[in-house]
């Protein structure tokens, strides 16, 4: 049998019944001590509890020995004692994929993941995150600009991020995650963490925990205790949620990100400029079907504002873009005579100008 | 005549581009090129008359001295004045042995004209040939001198009209040499003729010499000549026809000056856009435009540092100045401005376009740099491709001597980029690969003279892994096997593989040049546009995915993992060559810290290795040319020697007097071939080897050479399979 169990934050108190229990009845216990933190009661409680049993496993062991592990579940009790929920933030399913393929029975002890403790802790809507991400020890600048986007994709549908950091190498601090990651805000001239709220949460669960809430500048000017390190980048608050982050965590005036859908800003400016077409605009074949048709094209336009209004922005661009169309045509065919305004942006011009 | 010239004048001189050459001489081995330089630097009053011939001042390194050749390329500037105007004449050393060619095409970058040495007796050579090819290929303009004419009569005993006939069959030949390689608009123009005054003959070692022109002048007959040399009238010879006149005066009314060379030379010798300002500056040779500089040699000064010679095609340094080295983000201010004099060096603060400056200061420069105060596209790739064949591990007797030998080998590296030197971590041995088994002789003499007592092992032949065919697609799983990487790969076609070697196809070149590269030597569109990585090893690595998420943050930790496998191949963990890796798709886990490098890299590596092993992975061994003049007699010993070493020959061709043997042998039979060919011609054969290719090793030999490399490396005695890398499906 192979059994992965969840030792929960990483400190003794935090081991349920279940997986002492599972752990005892084991014939060996590979501990996993890449994939996330333990301190060192953790480790030396275990040790006392399994002895000789208790065999300390590094990547190697788990990912390229993942084979011979799972041949050795055939005959005997393996465990795997894994920090946190041995199947959040890890890439164990693989061994449970492996046990599957050759028939050997497998089971899953869970444990309290820093996934669902942060979240609590922070008070933030668990219903609104976004993706989450971890920041690794080495990161590169390529890495950091990922992990930027993936925060600001968060921010941008209103949504929390939950930024993990790395434990391997006595852990990533808060400190220089964040100051990479504004270097490379600074680099791409856009401003969404160094505007925003941001809470710190560190050791949770174990000796010394502190959470810090506050702007950019108050978490890189606060004192944090050693790591592990959590961040957490909030977008939009419920008013609920800004409560408790002034209330309970002490943050001065939380910055919510009232933020706007890219669709919905571009349907905004689009419904401008057509606006500014139809003041301008000078008819210049009176008769036909012209007057007919601009009065079509200016109804698209009112359609437009009144589905983002409504809060439907792709209706909104579909209806602003079909009277572009109507303005275009017309004038091409020399029937009106206007000029798109310059300088906003976001009209749509063809990709491949005719000659 | 003979005069030493105040530095003041010389520095007048160099302002006057009309009265300057920038030349060298280039020669098949032996043939005199070294005699030929002391002899002109005799008469331009720089190193006393009487020791010419026999003081070798180019070959100043002891060693080369002993093996009669030129090794170090270094630049003299000499004087001469024609109907009373003065000229500067900067001679450009270039090595003439091919195991060093690398240096023999970068100096000829420097200079716009070329004199080219033939020996009277052995005629025209491979080395010849090779030169002359180089030379016109840069845009060189040859003149020749037939050397050693005094073999003809005294060892030959040669009749007046043999000896003419064997001068006109070289001069034809070298006609042949210039009509087979110069550009159409050149093939006629550079043809060299007795009529048009480009040919020279007569012996360096006793310093006489002229032109036909010369002789008509004087009122020398041929036959005047014959009985001066009979009477043993050496003197006569060399007071009414000195050398240096005839090489001089042919040098200043065919060679181009600078600044009328550089109107054609630049277009062809560099790559840039010719009508930006840099690019015009470089065509009027401009003394007032952007400095540009080839770098072509550097050495290490004990007293003044690192020393960097090249020609200047625009612009002016001073003292002072502060250069870039283009494309590596180095600045650095020039200390001193100086020009070479024979061996030494003299200051002269400044010096204007055309000429040949020797810069202190710039400690990062490296022979094939380009230094400038912009970015501009360089002359050379940043990375000289050296090809090294032979390796040799050392390690110092005395373990105290440990600090200076490293210190000894990086100068060694600076000034000879084609060594290349390693430490193998396991052993604490040195390792010094070369282009081949005279090279490391030498660079093991250098050692010695620097009081370095050394072990050097057995030489060790270098071998590349390639592959002969197209490989399936292979899935490289990561350990997590959370992420899965899909690619294949083929043999990279030889003409890509040459540009790569030859330093037209490299990775710091803007993609959209190396795909239009690309396109013309028939690769499609799409994949010369995805190159990702030419390695100057000669591979190429290419990205065919489409719309792959996270492949960007990726790209480095797949490059690297690619990197493994070039340097470690699958057969033998030998060097790969000739390898194109085509990324089809990839499958990456969504969190960044699940796809880091020890995750990315061996699924790249896992995948371009299981490929290989199904596109027929072949070992490559490095072939020699080999170059045999014999006395007839001799012959068919020579073709057996050749024949026994798994050699085969090329050509054989026969002259009156000897036979010229070529062949190809592979270098790992080449090691006792000099005993055996001196007991079987009793040491009467002249011979020398370059590398020419590297080829598969023979079906019957491979499973024997691979598994002896692996046994050396400590690696399993059994083939690597595609299980070992992939699992089953």
């Amino acid at each position: 049998m192979l059994k992965l169990v969840g030792l929960g934050l990483g400190s003794p108190e935090y081991f349920t019944r279940a997986a002492l229990r599972e752990l005892e009845d084991s014939d060996v216990v590979y501990l996993d001590t890449y994939t996330g933190f333990l301190d060192e009661r953790a480790v030396s409680e275990l040790r006392s509890l399994l002895g000789e049993r208790l065999v300390l496993a590094g990547r190697r062991d788990l990912e390229e020995g993942s084979r011979r592990l799972v041949e050795l579940a055939e005959k005997e009790e393996v465990s795997v004692a894994v920090p946190g929920d041995p199947l959040i933030a890890t890439t164990h399913s693989s061994l449970l994929v492996e046990a599957a393929r050759r028939g050997v029975s497998w089971r899953v002890v869970h444990g309290v993941s820093v996934l669902s403790a942060a979240v609590s802790r922070s008070g933030l809507s668990a219903y609104r995150f976004g993706r989450t991400v971890t920041v690794p020890r080495r990161a590169g600048a390529e890495e950091y600009e990922g992990i930027y986007r993936t925060i600001a994709s968060n921010v941008e549908l209103g949504l929390h991020t939950l930024v993990l950091l790395d434990t391997a190498e006595g852990g990533l601090t808060a400190h220089e995650a964040l100051r990479s990651l504004l270097e490379v805000e600074a680099s791409m001239g856009s401003e969404v963490l160094s505007r925003s709220t941001l809470i710190t949460l560190t050791r949770i669960g174990l000796e010394g925990e502190a959470v810090v809430c506050g702007d950019a500048d108050r978490v890189m000017w606060s004192s944090l205790p050693p790591p592990p390190h959590v961040l957490i980048v909030p977008g939009k608050l419920h008013f609920a949620e800004r409560e408790f982050l002034e209330r309970v965590l002490g943050c001065e005036a939380p910055r919510s990100r009232e933020t706007v859908s890219p669709t919905a800003a571009r349907a905004r400016s689009y419904i401008e400029k057509a606006r500014e077409v139809i003041g301008k605009l000078e008819v210049v074949v009176e008769g036909g079907e012209t007057r007919r048709l601009l009065e079509l094209a200016e109804s698209y336009v009112n359609d437009a504002e009144t589905f983002l209004r409504s809060g439907r922005s792709e209706d909104a661009l579909v209806a602003v873009s079909y009277a572009e169309g109507i303005f275009d045509a017309l004038r091409l065919l020399g029937l009106v005579r206007f000029e798109w305004p310059r300088g906003r942006g976001g009209s749509f011009s063809p990709r491949e100008p005719s000659r | 005549m003979p005069r030493v010239k105040k530095i003041s004048e010389v520095k007048e001189i160099l302002r006057n581009k009309d009265q300057i050459r920038n030349i060298g001489i280039i020669a098949h081995v032996d043939h005199g090129k070294t005699t030929t330089t002391d002899s002109l630097l005799a008469a331009a009053g720089l190193l006393s008359p009487a020791l010419a011939g026999k003081a070798l001042a180019l070959d100043y390194l002891e060693e080369e001295q002993q093996r009669q050749m030129t090794i170090k390329a270094a630049n003299i500037s000499l004087y001469y004045e024609l109907d009373g105007k003065p000229y500067i004449i900067n001679l450009i050393d270039t090595p003439g042995h091919v195991d060093f060619s690398g240096r023999v095409t970068r100096a000829l970058r420097a200079i716009d004209g070329a004199i080219v040495v033939v020996d009277a007796v052995e005629g025209v050579m491979t080395q010849t040939e090779t030169v002359i090819r180089q030379a016109l290929g840069e845009r060189v303009k040859p003149v020749l001198y037939i050397n050693k004419i005094d073999r003809l009569i005294k060892e030959l005993r040669l009749s007046p009209e043999k000896i003419q006939e064997v001068i006109s069959r070289i001069v034809l030949e070298v006609n042949r040499l210039i009509e087979m390689y110069a550009e159409p608009e050149y093939k006629d123009a550079w043809k060299v003729s007795f009529q048009a005054g480009t040919v020279a003959m007569g012996s360096s070692k006793d310093r006489w010499g002229f032109t036909l022109q010369q002789a008509q002048k004087k009122g020398i007959k041929f036959s005047d000549i014959l009985k001066a040399f009979n009477e043993g009238n050496i003197d006569w010879l060399r007071e009414t026809l000195p050398l240096h006149e005839a090489i001089l005066e042919m040098v200043i009314k065919n060679h181009p000056p600078p600044h009328v060379a550089q109107r054609y030379r630049i277009p062809k010798i560099w790559k840039g856009d010719i009508e930006s300002e840099v690019g015009k500056d470089m065509i009027e040779c401009n003394d007032d435009g952007i400095p540009v500089m080839i770098v072509t040699d550097v050495k290490v000064d004990p007293q003044a540092g690192v020393v960097a010679t090249g020609r200047l095609f625009s612009g002016t340094v001073r003292d002072g100045d502060v250069l870039r080295i283009v494309g590596r983000n180095i600045e650095r201010r020039v200390q001193q401005v100086t020009v070479y004099m024979g061996p030494n060096r003299e200051i002269v603060n400044e010096l204007p376009a055309g000429n040949i400056p020797a810069l202190l200061g710039i400690e990062e420069a490296r022979a094939g740099d380009t230094l400038s105060t912009i970015d501009m596209v360089p002359f050379e790739s940043l990375k000289y491709v050296s090809d090294p064949v032979v390796t040799v591990a050392i390690e110092p007797k005395h373990s105290k001597d440990l600090p200076r030998l490293v210190e000894f080998l990086n100068k060694l590296t600076i000034e000879d980029p084609t060594l290349v030197t390693t430490i193998r971590p396991e052993t604490g041995e040195y390792l010094i690969s070369g282009m081949g088994t005279l090279h490391l002789e030498i660079a093991l003499t250098w050692i010695q003279k620097a009081g370095l007592e050394v072990v050097a092992g057995k030489p060790i032949i270098l071998y590349r892994e390639s592959v002969l065919k197209r490989g399936k697609v292979f899935e490289g799983k990561s350990p997590n096997k959370h992420n899965r990487i899909y690619i294949y790969v083929e043999k990279l076609e030889d003409e890509v593989v040459e540009l790569i070697r030859k330093g037209e196809l490299f990775d710091e070149m803007d993609r959209r040049t190396i795909a239009k590269i690309l396109r013309d030597h028939g690769w499609d569109t799409d994949e010369a546009r995805g190159v990702w990585m030419i390695d100057p090893n000669g591979n190429i690595f290419v990205d065919m995915t489409k719309g792959a998420q996270y492949l960007h943050e990726t790209k480095a930790y797949i490059l690297s993992g690619f990197q493994r496998v070039i340097q470690e191949g699958p057969l033998a963990g030998e060097k790969v060559r000739g390898l194109k890796a085509v990324l089809v798709n990839v499958d990456l886990h969504e969190d960044p810290v699940h796809r880091g490098l020890a995750q990315i890299a061996p699924a790249t590596w896992r995948a371009v290795y299981a490929s290989m092993l199904t596109a027929e992975p072949t070992l490559l061994e490095p072939i020699m040319r080999i170059d045999v003049k014999v006395p007839q007699d001799f012959m068919g010993a020579v073709t057996s020697i050749i024949s026994s070493k798994r050699g085969r020959i090329v050509n054989v061709t026969q002259s009156e007097y000897v036979t010229t043997v070529i062949g190809e042998i592979p270098a790992a039979e080449a090691g006792d071939l000099a005993d055996q060919m001196r007991a079987a011609t009793m040491g009467k054969a002249f011979w020398g080897m370059e590398f020419a290719a590297w080829r598969p090793v023979p079906a019957s030999l491979f499973e024997k050479v691979v598994m002896e490399i692996r046994k050396r490396k400590g690696m399993p005695l059994k083939l690597p399979t595609v299980e070992d890398y992939v699992e089953e499906a």
